[in-house]
């Protein structure tokens, strides 16, 4: 199934060379997808714009607050500073595709710790602690501190995030 | 961010013929997509080297490390016990002064060792 941007109405991308388009194929949660996009669309964009997962954040959008963290193959990465067509052929795994019916234990985690306050951060913050739980990085606060310092929480909820991670670490073990 | 063409190589001698022909090259996309964002850098065509087999190696022996082009910090992290037979103490200070070292580490790690550590010039980089 193809999707066209939500907002091709934008007067901003009116301007844009609407010739210069590849076709790539990308799996997002296990739902394949076939897009036509510019080459310089980030998967971030790709995500949000073209396929309506929001749930992955833009905060910074340079790489530096880990908003927009996602998995590619396993691996964590800043969807940001990721073209959509380096993601091609590759599992991306956004928020949306952690739990299925019920909560992820980590998204669970972070309700039962308050491990937000805005939740703008939260998409982002819940995707590094996954990865760094299947990581094994998350063996003592000092681990997990140093393993999630990419991702930045500007209402300042780092203990309970850390608590949260610990908590989620503590059920999987 | 200004529109650029897109290609993907799978050689290295493909990217070596597409760089020639103008082109910038893509590896972690940590210094190129934020620069061309904000206009710093204007590539007119821009090559995906990532999937390029065999550059992301991490290997050691008695005459130390090498670590290729397209290793992530994040590997050379979690190989820091591989590497630290030598240079251990360079790189793996690399990785964990990087600001980024808890996230993405996408940053082929040779260079960005070199980077903060000038005088590491005995590093290898592929």
């Amino acid at each position: 199934m193809a999707f066209r941007r939500r907002d091709a109405g934008d007067p901003d991308l009116s301007r844009t060379n609407m010739t210069n388009r590849i076709t790539i194929q990308l799996a997002v949660n296990g739902a394949p997808s076939t897009l036509e996009v510019e080459p310089r669309v980030t998967l971030l964009d790709a995500l949000r714009d073209y396929l309506g997962l929001v749930g992955t954040k833009k905060g910074c959008d340079q790489g530096q607050c880990g908003s927009c963290t996602v998995h590619v193959e396993g691996p964590r990465v800043l969807s940001c500073l990721m073209l959509a067509a380096q993601a091609e052929g590759r599992a991306v795994t956004t928020t949306e595709g952690l739990g299925g019916e019920a909560l992820h234990r980590v998204q669970a985690a972070f309700l039962e710790q308050d491990g937000f306050q805005c939740g703008y951060c939260t998409p982002g913050q819940v995707m590094s602690a996954v990865a760094c739980i299947a990581e094994g990085h998350a063996g003592s606060d000092d681990e997990i501190r140093e393993y999630m310092s990419g991702n930045l929480c500007r209402c300042g909820a780092y203990p309970q995030i850390v608590a949260a991670v610990r908590q989620a670490a503590e059920v999987g073990r | 961010m200004r529109d650029f063409a897109y290609q993907r190589a799978t050689t290295t001698e493909g990217a070596r013929q597409a760089v020639l022909a103008s082109g910038m090259l893509l590896a972690g996309g940590t210094s190129l997509l934020d620069l061309a964002k904000c206009g710093v850098a204007q590539p007119a065509s821009v090559i995906d080297i990532t999937r390029i087999p065999g550059m992301d190696a991490i290997s050691v022996d008695a005459n130390g490390a090498l670590i290729g082009a397209l290793a992530t910090m994040s590997r050379v992290a979690a190989d820091a016990h591989a590497v630290s037979r030598r240079d251990g103490s360079i790189v793996a200070g690399s990785v964990t002064a990087d600001p980024q070292h808890g996230l993405d580490r996408r940053q082929p790690d040779a260079a960005h060792a070199l980077q903060l550590f000038p005088g590491s010039g005995d590093l290898a980089c592929l």
